[in-house]
């Protein structure tokens, strides 16, 4: 098991309901093993809402983006990240192999507060104030 | 006649200026020499703003302090300006290089 953190740019057209389909598509497909030692699964989930993008993707000015923290196999997620390809609501993504597996505090739908205890407090702070 | 006179005299002071610069060595991001003055220049020992602080993380996601190291061009700031240590400067490359495929930092000056 490997953990990556996942940056995924979604169109800002993209419903909320449609959002939500395609995290927990995410999701299943990371699942989507017989022995359970080698289930993925999706750690924390960090949305940053949607932002201007510096060069227009696709033809979107704007991208909804969210920044998954996943612990998984290698050939699970690239079979989900070819899904993610095939997807047409999905502007970009990028996936960053972490070294170690962070390290979130209990609460992990307060995302600023749960990065602080795995990074720097600087990158918290950016997390929050993107979310404003 | 005259015209030839000018024109080598334009010569002298064009040739002039980079002879004047290996007296001072490389003037380390400092203005440039003023020509007849008094040579001035405060040389601003640089650091790299990574080791001073080792809170800063370099981190592809924090677009405001990666946009300290580009250019208003959008191109990377070379480590002979900013003063950043090699190693920095790597990361701050790769991380830089991660923010521009997220369009979190600009890719040129087209899109500020």
């Amino acid at each position: 098991m490997r953990c990556y953190e996942m940056v995924l740019i979604t169109s800002p057209d993209l419903s909320n309901e449609g959002h939500e389909e395609l995290l927990s598509k995410v999701d299943k497909i990371l699942k989507k093993k017989k022995k359970k030692v080698e289930k993925g699964e999706i750690l924390n989930v960090n949305q940053w809402g949607v932002r201007r993008l510096s060069a227009p993707i696709e033809k979107s000015e704007k991208g909804r983006y969210d920044i998954l923290t996943l612990k998984c196999l290698p050939d699970s997620l690239s079979e989900m990240e070819r899904n993610l390809r095939l997807s047409g609501d999905v502007l970009r993504f990028q996936t960053i192999r972490l070294k170690s597996e962070p390290v979130f505090e209990k609460a992990p739908e307060k995302d600023a507060d749960a990065e602080a205890g795995s990074e720097s407090t600087k990158e918290a702070g950016v997390a929050a104030s993107a979310e404003q | 006649m005259s015209e030839q006179e000018t024109r080598t005299g334009e010569g002298r002071t064009y040739d002039s200026r980079p002879a004047g610069r290996p007296a001072g060595g490389r003037p380390a991001g400092g203005r440039p020499q003023q020509q007849g003055g008094r040579r001035r220049f405060y040389a601003r020992r640089k650091f790299c703003r990574f080791c001073a602080n080792e809170n800063i993380k370099i981190d592809y996601r924090d677009s405001d302090l990666l946009r300290n190291f580009i250019t208003e061009r959008g191109k990377i700031v070379p480590r002979r300006i900013s003063g950043t240590c090699a190693p920095h400067q790597r990361k701050l490359a790769e991380a830089i290089k991660r923010a521009r495929n997220l369009a979190l930092i600009p890719l040129c000056a087209k899109h500020f």
